[in-house]
């Protein structure tokens, strides 16, 4: 807190808006790993039955270290609680200072102990806005918008202009594709409350709209204003960082996360970021340290594959692999717990051609999505499933917003290639390298030899590929 | 393949007797039409200037310059000039071709005072029915139909630069300055200049199987065969001069309809839109194009201090098209041009003219020297409009005065290529970025220091010059922390090749990016 300027509490900590900024980042497509760690209600078994009393309810929430301010912050809402459990609004400052702990730590336990605390509150006082658009978050973060959309619903109900329960309709929206939508949301929210929180989203979603110029700015101008806690400002430099990564614009990415690195930052999306900003300028040894530092307290998909990517590309498959098994073997933990497959797991197979099969049965569930990163992850499988027309037909809708995420073009580019459309396929490849040429250790090189191979007179026979294309 | 009398003669007209007594009356006629009519109209017109706006075929767009190696080690700077921008690809049947009276030029200027140094001079031939390079007038096709054959039609596609279907033949000759000594032919017999990309009917060896153009050669064999047979080596005394002429495809890229009108918020703006990302306003179009690969032994060396490279040693380059002070139009045959060349365009680095200097200046500009920059047009570069219209239009804080960074990098307007470095890496080769240094993409200068590998150390192609432009606006003078802005637009619509010439092939007539439907694939 005291490390940043940026970080000044201008406005009032009952201001609900803060916990929203993280719920951007915990379903941000760009940030996979949230993605694939999302698991509805994994310890769904802690969540209080109305009937305790509170302080049995109170009972159920654990306290953490009080080393963070956002600790120091939980333990003061518990003592507030304890003092006076039947006041409702103590119960929804307590579900927000866990709400902000999920932030710092992305434990995803926090969404269950803040449900508990919102519940309990809207059992004190069913009409706590607060509380409705709290329960909105919990099921925003835990990616079940239909429920999500529904509390933040009825905290319009009551208040037609509450900004927060606008910015979790508008998150719903954005994850489930329907970008007019959250961009109505959103500039509804911005135009009610201009700060950190709004800005943030509108930029993330600039970017997912192919307007990423426009989105860097606008994030710079969120981390300017700032949010009572550092963490609020570390995220949104994280994600400025993946936008500038995005754009190839290494130096600048770096910049953007020296201060929470100084600072000492846990946060796993500014120590994901800066891994992979350290690897793109080959500096592997600050990446790995950056990608263990995540994964010392518990398991991340995206640091495991990332650690494993920067084994293959120094030559050492074994020791990959090693990684690549505990990625597997998270992945099965998840599973056996909530049963449920994720489509960064199916990224993962296609990008490192395993199982193949297994990858089309964890992303086929999202083949009527909307959302273009799930979209180009769709289409990826299918590509490398041999399916040409549904890889063609899921890149089409990835590509839809222009987003310029390298990833996408790249994919685009090689299943092009491979259904004989030479000039797209050059095109969308010239795009993905030219956004950023290291935009993924081990993919990027493909694209560079694939765009050399279809270069000039000595390309392979297009005529014969295209006809039989067409043919298809 | 011809070789055309017409086209030597012309180059020697000026020369004779007889056509200076021509020249002594048309210079009385056009000095009477001067001050009667539009002096204006013949005197010098100029790039993305009002006046140079209404000359096409003298309209600098681009100029690339930076060092490779040949497959042999030798060293080399290559230099590629973009002009005419917006040649429409299907632009049939005559389609566009090199002014034959005026005279494009690549400088190689001293990087510190912008005296030239060098100068290499393209000059073309005519291109009306009388005068140039025609198998077949009695046909309307410039291109696919040659003469008769034993009394029957040949029409069909070129199958071999300066074969009958290549009806006319532009061809070029290219001579050298050294200082200010005078031009000595670099060239023997006339270059011929590359057909434009008709369609896969007329062009075919430009085009794949869907009809679309092939680029992306990675070396001289993987040029399609127009291309690989219009590049050509020159030994001049013991030097390998390679060069080239001809339409390409337009390898600028940006969003200029946006930036146009007012900076439209898709480039900076905070509130929301739909827009998708920037439009190249630039996709589909092809230029014409003229280039030379010079060894660094035929070049000089001169120590300067660039942006972001302290104690470098290089050359300057820039380009500019002259014309003939006198042009008389004639009702009876083609128009006739004497006299001494004006400069009516030039060309340093990207967006000096059309983005820095003001309107008062734009067509001084053109008509002016490097050399004479730092008296005339300092003032552009170190308060720059573009900053504060920017802060105006999004309350941003962008430094509008005494910008040291960016005179560094425009005054002179050359373009400072360091010649100490080794092959730079261009666009499709391995680690290119786009944002040259602010991506770290750097290469290491003689001494071992890294410094930029594209602009503002030369300019390659596929250097995303805008979005660098920006952010240097938005960065400087300090640097200490680098904003980055950009419109978007982060590639070119058509692949480079990595061989000379680096720019791609033309865009096809009838299928191009800028065209929908099937044409554009997805």
């Amino acid at each position: 807190m005291n490390n940043s300027s940026e970080s000044a509490n201008t406005q009032s900590p009952r201001h609900k808006l803060w916990r929203f900024a993280a719920l951007t980042g915990c379903i941000s497509a760009a940030f996979a790993a949230a993605i694939v760690l999302r698991e509805p209600s994994v310890s769904k078994a802690v969540v209080a039955p109305i009937i305790l009393n509170g302080e049995q309810t109170l009972a159920l929430i654990p306290s953490v270290a009080v080393t963070s301010a956002s600790g120091k912050a939980l333990e003061k809402a518990q003592g507030k609680v304890r003092e006076k459990t039947g006041d409702a609004s103590r119960w929804v400052d307590l579900g927000d200072a866990l709400a902000q702990n999920l932030r710092e730590t992305s434990d995803e336990k926090f969404y269950d102990h803040a449900e508990t605390a919102y519940q309990y509150a809207l059992k004190l006082q069913p009409t706590a806005i607060d509380a409705l658009t709290g329960m909105a978050w919990v099921h925003g973060g835990r990616h079940n918008f239909s429920q999500s959309r529904e509390w933040a619903n009825r905290a319009l109900a009551i208040d037609a202009d509450n900004a927060a329960a606008l910015g979790i309709l508008g998150d719903a929206a954005l994850e489930l594709g329907d970008y007019d939508a959250a961009y109505e949301h959103y500039q509804k929210m911005m135009d009610l409350k201009p700060d950190l929180s709004s800005w943030s989203r509108g930029a993330h979603l600039l970017h997912m709209t192919g307007e990423t110029s426009a989105a860097i700015s606008l994030m710079e101008k969120a981390i300017k204003a700032g949010g009572p806690f550092a963490e609020n400002t570390a995220w949104c430099r994280a994600k400025l960082a993946m936008m500038l990564f995005s754009q190839g614009a290494l130096l600048p990415a770096a910049q953007a996360l020296e201060r929470p690195l100084k600072a000492g930052s846990k946060n796993i999306h500014v120590l994901l970021a800066a891994g992979r900003v350290a690897a793109a300028r080959e500096d592997f040894a600050t990446a790995e340290q950056h990608y263990r530092a995540v994964i010392a307290n518990a398991p991340n998909h995206d640091a495991l594959v990332a650690l494993g990517d920067i084994c293959a590309a120094k030559g050492d498959n074994e020791g990959a692999e090693v990684y690549y098994a505990q990625v597997e073997a998270l992945e099965a933990a998840q599973n056996a717990r909530s049963g449920h497959s994720h489509i960064a797991m199916a990224k993962f197979f296609a990008d490192h051609d395993r199982k193949p099969i297994e990858a089309l049965r964890m992303a086929e569930p999202q083949k009527l999505t909307r959302n273009v990163s799930e979209a180009d992850t769709l289409a990826w499988v299918y590509f490398k499933n041999g399916d040409q027309t549904r890889a063609i037909e899921a890149i089409k809708r990835a590509l839809s917003q222009k987003t310029q995420e390298p990833e996408i073009h790249y994919h685009a580019g090689m299943i092009a290639a491979k259904f004989g459309d030479r000039a797209s396929a050059q095109k969308h490849l010239q795009q993905a390298l030219n956004l950023n040429p290291r935009f993924n250790l081990l993919q990027a090189p493909l694209a560079v030899k694939a765009l050399e191979e279809l270069g000039g007179i000595n390309a392979p026979a297009t005529a014969r590929l295209v006809k039989e294309g067409a043919a298809q | 393949m011809k070789t055309s009398n017409q086209i030597s003669q012309q180059f020697g007209r000026f020369a004779s007797a007889k056509q200076a007594v021509k020249l002594a009356v048309a210079a009385v006629l056009a000095t009477t039409l001067c001050f009667s009519h539009t002096p204006k109209a013949l005197a010098s017109s100029h790039s993305d200037a009002p006046l140079i706006k209404l000359d096409p075929q003298a309209n600098l767009s681009d100029v690339y310059a930076f060092i490779r190696m040949r497959p042999s080690g030798e060293k080399v700077l290559v230099v590629e000039v973009n002009v005419h921008p917006f040649c429409e690809p299907g632009d049939g049947l005559m389609f566009d071709a090199f002014s034959p009276d005026a005279m494009y030029s690549i400088h190689i200027a001293d990087p510190v005072s912008g005296v030239d140094l060098q100068r290499y001079d393209f000059r073309f031939s005519a291109v009306d029915a009388t005068n140039g390079n025609y198998s077949n007038t009695n046909t309307i096709l410039r291109y696919g139909r040659g003469a008769d054959v034993n009394g029957q039609p040949d029409v069909g596609g070129i199958q071999a630069v300066g074969d009958s279907h290549h009806n006319f033949v532009q061809t070029y000759s290219v001579s050298r300055a050294i200082g200010r000594g005078a031009r000595v032919p670099l060239t023997t017999t006339p270059l011929t200049v590359a057909p434009p990309n008709v369609g896969p009917r007329t062009t075919p060896l430009y085009n794949d199987a869907n009809g679309r153009a092939i680029s992306g050669a990675t070396s001289r064999p993987g040029l399609d065969p127009y291309t690989a047979q219009t590049t050509v080596d020159v030994m001049f005394k013991n030097s390998t001069f390679t060069m080239f002429a001809g339409p390409r495809e337009d390898s600028f890229f940006a969003d200029v309809p946006g930036i146009s009108d007012l900076l439209d918020g898709r480039i900076l703006g905070s509130s929301l839109g739909q827009a998708g990302g920037g439009v190249d306003g630039f996709k589909g179009f092809n230029v014409l194009h003229y280039a030379i690969v010079i060894p660094l032994t035929e070049l000089p060396s001169v120590a300067y201090t660039g942006a972001l490279q302290p104690a470098s040693t290089g050359v300057g380059v820039y380009a500019s098209v002259s014309r003939p002070r006198l042009t008389l139009r004639r009702s009876t045959k083609a128009d006739q041009s004497g006299g001494a060349f004006v400069q009516v365009n030039r060309l340093g680095n990207p967006l000096f003219n059309e983005v820095l200097v003001a309107l008062a200046d734009k067509d001084n500009y053109n008509r002016s020297k490097p050399k004479d920059d730092a008296a005339n047009f300092a003032k552009y570069a170190q308060n720059p409009e573009i900053a504060f219209l920017i802060n105006a239009v999004f309350g941003t804080n962008f430094q509008t005065t005494g910008r040291a960074d960016l005179q560094a990098i425009y005054i002179p307007d050359v373009i400072r290529v360091n010649t100490t470095t080794g092959a730079i890496r261009t666009s499709g080769d391995d680690g290119f970025n786009r944002l040259s240094f602010i991506g770290g993409d750097t290469v290491a200068n003689g001494a071992g220091t890294q410094i930029p590998s594209g602009w503002p150390n030369g300019r390659r192609f596929g250097d995303d010059v805008v979005d660098i432009a920006l952010t240097a606006l938005a960065s400087g003078p300090s640097f200490s922390t680098i904003t980055v802005v950009g419109d978007n637009v982060p590639a070119n619509d058509a692949v480079h090749n990595r061989t000379f010439p680096y720019a791609a092939t033309p865009n096809s007539g009838t299928r191009n990016s800028k065209d929908s439907g099937v044409n554009v694939g997805f």
